[in-house]
């Protein structure tokens, strides 16, 4: 695999594993990385892998965001943290409140317990005093320019709304466990869930010259127009995105009419991870057709089906016995890639790696 | 002073029978019997001169004694230990996504092959009664296959082992409490 | 040798002031830190305000004034264990405890009774022996070391191999993890222990697979 030239842009979608992982390269080897997951083959941080292949360095990394909290959707994300040294740091504004630092403070130290990434997170910015940008509705959270190549890029949040940040706080607090008292006994330790639906997530627009990617993160509609997408739509942001990481595995959960209509371009071109959990696979057939409808071009990072987990004879004849079903958690992972030339008006070459798929 | 010396040594002790505390007479018994406390110091070696339950007990700590006190001076003579060895050749770590009336749904990650997560149900019967209420959502558990030997004879096995995690205590949230005011102390400096 | 041991023990040891009266499968089952049931089928030797001993289906209690031992020799059940001993000295957190052992040990198989011979040799090799022994054997190595950065200035690591009692032509390999804090009037009970173990308990197990595994490739090299 080779590196993108200064003047290319690249958009690369991994996933699933637990989670997806975006890495954009704006241009003059300045590169961008949204969320984290493991190539569930080698159990590599797939951001780092990838890097790695292509010979760029770490120090290349100017932008890391955050849009989850929960381990399930961001594995290992505190090495990337960690081998990012120059990489700014961009969190949902409700990982800033006080529900979220209590949950990442009390969770400190338990790996087992579903926020050790967020813990880390945390520990690292107070630790190395660096302070996190912090995403809500639309704010400029990255701008360039440079002569080198005529580039200028910015990136922006589109979300959380005030209203998606108060309920996604609510939520928390309902997750953490409550301080003991004399008269009862103390609750054990769990694994802690993840919330859904995600109304912290952080939509990111990315601008770089006359190119607009739209990554819509695990965002999901909502009735309410003060939080999910309607709020965004609500917002007036002018967005003619060429390019649309689908929200929430593709599922009708995170799809409104008005995005394709006043956010994208006719006929986008279309990323989705799917989610498959045992009988959960997203996105269903008829999430596909709505998908490939409306875009020109429609990729999936790995196809939703289930594969039934092996180990070896003995074993796989021991389990037959006391298990009702058994299957890989997300068994297939691939990569998107996208490159095309900045300033210019040619096609995206589209490469497809692993198990990925075009609709 | 010797740096390689410890005051204290924590290595494991043979293992402790009657026959280390008692003396020869205590062979004598057959059954169970109530014992007098004077009976039984005089069978120690060195017998404590404690009568008094220490002050680190407190109504908190002792509160189940009343329960057993009745079995306190009761010997079990004749039971010599032996006890089942096991090795594991596949060790899962889970928690549990959802729990059903028969059965419960988990994610399951390979701890000795590193083969993917996978996701199971499983029925409610494959878990101990003693460990049926522990089954809840986001619990943990560890699942072992391997063998066991007991007295010579080898078979085979599967555990579901539900852990009794450590429940949360004051000062585990004093300690957040501490953690999540420097972290706000710092954001706050970011607004400066 | 192989690699994979014949029987696993973990063995931890805790020393401080403990009452044994108090411990006995009905109050363990009480506080739910063992099942009803379990402790029903509890195997009670002695429970006596000097020294308590009973054992589970899986493992065993020693208990005496000034030592508190728990062990089991099943694989499946070393969770279990740490998991009691954390949550019994977390509910009785006032207990003062001066040092804890986790002592993590192994029986491995020879693939010949020469090559058992060669590893002892291999540890401790019989040169500096001859004229003083005639056939000087490996009876018990002992090798210790400090570590000041993560337990204070008394944790240590002291690794024990001997002949296995247990398995023909076998070894026994023991990792004493070792934890102990500095002497402190004001401390009162046992959390700041209690949560020092409980957060390097990961470390200590993957302490004892490492030593094994290098001392195993050490060996093979040595061979060559």
């Amino acid at each position: 695999m080779d590196k993108p030239q200064p003047d290319q842009v690249e958009i690369s979608i991994f996933g699933p594993g637990y989670g997806e992982c975006i890495l954009i390269h704006c241009g003059n080897d300045e590169w961008i990385i949204i969320d984290s997951c493991l190539n569930e083959r080698t159990k590599e941080v797939s951001a780092l892998e990838y890097l790695n292949n292509i010979q760029v360095s770490y120090d290349a990394v100017k932008l890391l965001v955050v849009t989850h909290w929960h381990d399930d959707h961001i594995r290992g994300l505190s090495q990337i943290i960690e081998n990012c040294p120059k990489a700014e740091i961009v969190i949902s504004e409700a990982f800033c409140k006080e529900e979220f630092l209590e949950l990442a403070a009390l969770y400190q130290g338990h790996d087992d317990l579903g926020v050790s990434e967020f813990s880390k997170l945390w520990a690292y910015l107070y630790e190395n005093s660096k302070y996190p940008k912090r995403a809500i509705g639309i704010r400029s959270l990255l701008q360039k320019e440079s002569e080198l190549n005529h580039l200028k890029y910015k990136v922006e949040s589109l979300s959380p709304s005030d209203a998606a940040i108060m309920l996604s706080n609510c939520g928390v607090a309902n997750l953490l466990p409550k301080r003991p008292t004399v008269k009862e006994l103390p609750f054990l330790k769990r694994r802690i869930k993840s919330l859904t639906p995600n109304f912290a997530a952080v939509v990111l627009l990315v601008t770089i010259n006359d190119i607009q990617i739209l990554l819509g993160s695990d965002l999901e509609n909502s009735q309410d127009e003060n939080i999910g997408w309607l709020a965004i739509l609500k917002s007036g942001i002018n967005c003619e995105a060429q390019i649309f990481k689908i929200p929430h595995h593709g599922s009708e959960t995170g799809e409104n009419p008005l995005i394709w209509r006043d956010l994208l371009i006719k006929d986008p071109l279309s990323v989705t991870t799917p989610f498959v959990r045992g009988k959960i696979k997203l996105p269903t057939p008829d999430d596909i057709e709505r998908i490939k409808s409306n875009s020109g071009e429609a990729y999936l990072t790995a196809a939703p089906i289930t594969k039934k987990a092996k180990t070896d004879h003995f074993i796989d004849k021991m389990l037959k016995e006391d298990v009702k079903y058994r299957a890989i958690v997300n068994p297939h992972f691939g990569h998107v890639r996208l490159r095309r030339k900045n300033n210019c008006e040619s096609s995206w070459e589209v490469q497809l790696s692993a198990d990925a798929i075009k609709l | 002073m010797n740096s390689l010396a410890y005051k204290y040594e924590t290595t494991p002790s043979t293992i402790l029978n009657k026959e280390d505390l008692v003396t020869e007479d205590l062979e004598v018994l057959e059954n169970s019997v109530e014992l007098s406390e004077a009976r039984i110091k005089s069978f120690f070696k060195t017998p404590s001169v404690e009568t008094e339950l220490d002050e680190n007990l407190n109504s908190n700590t002792i509160a189940p004694l009343q329960n057993f006190q009745k079995d306190l001076l009761r010997l079990v003579p004749k039971t010599s230990y032996r006890q089942k060895t096991s090795t594991s050749s596949q060790k899962w770590k889970g928690h549990v996504i959802e729990k059903y009336d028969s059965y419960f749904t988990a994610i399951i990650t390979d701890i000795s092959n590193k083969n993917p997560d996978e996701i199971v149900e499983l029925p409610t019967e494959t878990i101990s009664q003693d460990d049926l209420h522990l089954v809840v959502e986001g619990a943990l558990f560890d699942w072992h296959i391997g063998y066991e030997k007991t007295s010579g004879t080898t078979q085979k096995y599967s555990k579901i082992l539900f852990r009794r995690m450590p429940r949360w205590t004051r000062s585990d949230f004093d300690r957040a409490n501490l953690v999540k005011n420097k972290f706000k102390e710092f954001l706050s400096k970011q607004s400066e | 040798m192989k690699k994979k041991a014949e029987i696993l023990r973990l063995d931890i040891v805790l020393l401080g002031d403990f009452n044994p009266k108090i411990f006995s499968p009905a109050w363990f089952s009480n506080i739910d830190l063992i099942g009803e049931k379990e402790s029903e089928e509890a195997n009670v030797e002695l429970i006596h305000q000097d020294v308590s001993i009973f054992s589970l289906d899986w493992c065993r209690f020693q208990v005496t004034r000034d030592r508190f031992s728990i062990f089991t020799e099943q694989e499946a059940y070393f969770t279990k264990l740490i998991d009691l001993v954390i949550q019994t000295f977390t509910y009785l957190s006032h207990t003062p405890i001066v040092a804890l052992g986790a002592n993590w040990g192994g029986h491995y198989k020879a693939d010949s009774e020469e090559e058992w011979h060669r590893f002892g040799h291999f540890l401790a090799p019989q040169t500096p022996w001859l004229n003083i022994f005639e056939n000087p054997a490996v009876f018990k190595i002992e090798i210790m070391e400090k570590h000041p950065e993560i337990y204070s200035s008394f944790g240590k690591k002291q690794v024990r191999v001997e002949p296995s009692g247990q398995v023909n032509h076998g070894v026994f390999i023991n990792l004493n993890d070792h934890y102990e804090l500095e002497p402190d009037a004001k401390r009162v009970g046992c959390s700041e222990m209690i949560s020092l173990f409980e957060n390097n308990r990961e470390k200590s197990s993957q302490k004892y697979t490492n030593l094994v595994q290098i001392l195993f490739d050490n060996f093979e090299a040595a061979k060559k």
